[in-house]
């Protein structure tokens, strides 16, 4: 075969083949793209020549230990490494790849060669497999839910503030517990308190403490929340419905890691990493000048958005089956899981207070469940009734509309012409029968 | 009008991964000129540090290669413009960025011959 003929030959078949392949020159500029490549990366093949590999290819190991440098270097081959690249829409995308160096027909090391393989489908089937659609109690499978489940190591790891936006029944509380449980604190307390649940005085004292005296029952110190929770974690729930007075408490705890309790003169330092949790906007809140904008960017250094379940349907059939193994423990029954029709009937449910909306429903059937299974009887009736009137208010509106605008086209031109149907139909491009069938559709004389 | 801009920085060029970028540049630029530089080591930070180190630095503009979406959003809630995509020299894709030419996924290069190639994405970023 010619040199070029050679070349087209082998084009065609490193191009038919579903591994990614590229080569680069010995500086490490891209010298071939395969079209698995293209697929895999995002980058096309035009795009990708003539570049450096690294900026192509945004593996997790490019910047630190590249394996093609390494290859040429040592001459050794590396075979299925596994690594993470970028993709061109900013996606990491789990791949293996392998290396080999390039030589000319003398032996000498003109550039490297590295072949990929997606291990997206893979991966995904290991994690079925092992059940790792959970971090602590949180169950999903969900991918918005799954990009929380990557970082959540790194936002545990540091001491950064978090703050956790999400409707209420999303599991914020959940996620706050993951974070503690991940972070090097985790021997120390967690602390929870709902600041939406006190009065301001109550929470002043239960977040900072009092000392004896400080009011008429104040009979000896107490220790408030932030003293418990030394060197561990406090979860501040439904900080958005603090007052103004305490956000400024909260913020000086924030920035100078002390506090006052009540009553004394002499401030407390404290270490304790903060979780904070809001059901609200508080961007609205901040812009509507009930929430501190100083406080709002000390507690938001990394913020985590849950989506509600009506946005991860999928889970429902996992949460399903969590909720059903822990409710068997607890209330000593046996049952197997949901017919065909349950939870149909649950998938078709919008879930307004979100998971613990679920867990509710779960229970509620449990204790009613005399069989094995739950089916539809045992599921609360409302939610029938809504499913029905959903489907029938998610049809019938654009129908409706369209129905009565019809009905009365039809009515007037009857009307025109005192009732004669074939002028009517006519007049309306209709055919006779489908005017007779449209009268009598809509009770029309 | 006072602005911080900031490129993660791998060698002279963009890196590559936001995420691990062993240092940044920030550009300080009033009315269009220079008025400060200053390089920071970051590669001992975790990403929720490198995160808080760009709003701790009051920086408004991030010019940055390869991002996933959770920074990009993260960036985003904290006010600040991102530039993703951009491959090449900083110092070209800041020229460029100053000349309101600068767009998202422009590729910054000054090989002989070539020029930019430009993968023109996106309307001009406005400096």
């Amino acid at each position: 075969m010619k040199g070029t003929e050679a070349d087209k030959f082998f084009n065609v078949i490193l191009n038919s083949i579903a591994d990614g392949v590229f080569t680069t020159d010995s500086e490490g500029r891209i010298t071939f793209f395969n079209k698995a490549a293209e697929q895999i990366t995002g980058f096309p093949g035009k795009e990708a020549i003539g570049h450096y590999c690294f900026d192509i290819f945004r593996a997790d190991i490019c910047q630190s230990r590249c394996a093609l440098k390494e290859t040429i270097k040592t001459k050794t081959e590396i075979i299925n490494l596994s690594v993470t690249i970028l993709n061109k829409e900013g996606r990491k995308v789990p791949i293996s790849i392998s290396t080999a160096v390039l030589r000319s027909e003398k032996g000498e090391i003109i550039g490297g060669v590295e072949t990929f393989r997606d291990l997206s489908t893979i991966e995904e089937l290991k994690k079925e497999l092992s059940e790792k659609y959970s971090l602590g109690d949180i169950i999903s499978k969900n991918h918005l839910i799954h990009e929380i489940f990557n970082i959540l190591p790194h936002i545990a790891e540091s001491d950064s503030t978090v703050l956790i936006q999400g409707a209420s029944g999303t599991g914020k509380e959940l996620f706050a517990k993951a974070i503690h449980n991940l972070s090097p604190r985790k021997t120390r307390p967690f602390i929870k308190v709902n600041c939406g649940a006190l009065p301001d005085p109550l929470l002043e004292s239960e977040l900072f403490g009092y000392v004896k005296g400080a009011f008429t029952d104040a009979k000896k110190d107490k220790p408030g929340r932030f003293a418990l929770a030394n060197e561990g974690t406090i979860f501040l729930d439904e900080v958005g419905d603090m007052s103004p007075s305490l956000q400024v408490k909260l913020l000086r705890v924030l920035q100078e890691k002390e506090y006052e309790p009540l009553g004394s003169a002499s401030p407390r330092e404290t270490d304790v990493r903060v979780v904070a949790a809001t059901n609200k906007d508080l961007t609205k809140l901040v812009n509507e000048g009930k929430f501190r904008d100083d406080l709002f960017y000390r507690l938001h250094v990394v913020k985590i958005d849950l989506p509600a379940l009506s946005q991860r349907r999928e889970d429902i059939p996992l949460l399903v089956d969590a909720f059903v193994q822990k409710f068997n423990a607890r209330m000593g029954k046996q049952i197997t899981g949901l017919s065909d029709g349950a939870l149909r009937l649950l998938l078709r449910h919008d879930y307004p207070g979100n998971v613990r909306e679920l867990e509710n429903i779960i229970e509620h059937a449990f204790v009613l469940c005399r069989g094995d299974q739950i089916d539809l009887d045992c599921l609360p009736k409302e939610l029938a009734e809504n499913a029905e009137k959903q489907s029938s208010t998610t049809t019938l509106p654009v129908e409706g509309v369209f129905d009565r605008a019809e009905a009365e086209i039809i009515r007037n031109t009857l009307k025109k012409y005192d009732g004669n149907r074939v002028k009517t139909a006519k007049e309306l491009g209709l055919d006779r029968t489908t005017l007779w069938r449209k009268i009598k559709k809509y009770g029309l004389k | 009008m006072t602005m911080k801009i900031a490129i993660p920085l791998f060698g002279s060029r963009i890196s590559p991964r936001f995420d691990f970028s062993p240092e940044m540049l920030i550009i300080t630029v009033e009315n269009r000129e220079v008025v400060d530089r200053e390089k920071l080591p970051i590669a001992h930070l975790n990403l929720p540090q490198r995160l808080e180190q760009f709003a701790s630095n009051g920086v408004s503009k991030i010019i940055c290669g390869g991002i996933d979406g959770f920074c990009l959003e993260q960036l985003g809630s904290k006010g600040i413009d991102v530039v993703p995509n951009v491959v090449g020299e900083a110092e070209l894709a800041f020229d460029l960025f100053l000349k309101g030419k600068l767009r998202p996924g422009f590729c910054c290069e000054s090989r002989r011959g070539r020029g930019f190639c430009g993968w023109k994405k996106g309307p001009p970023w406005k400096a």
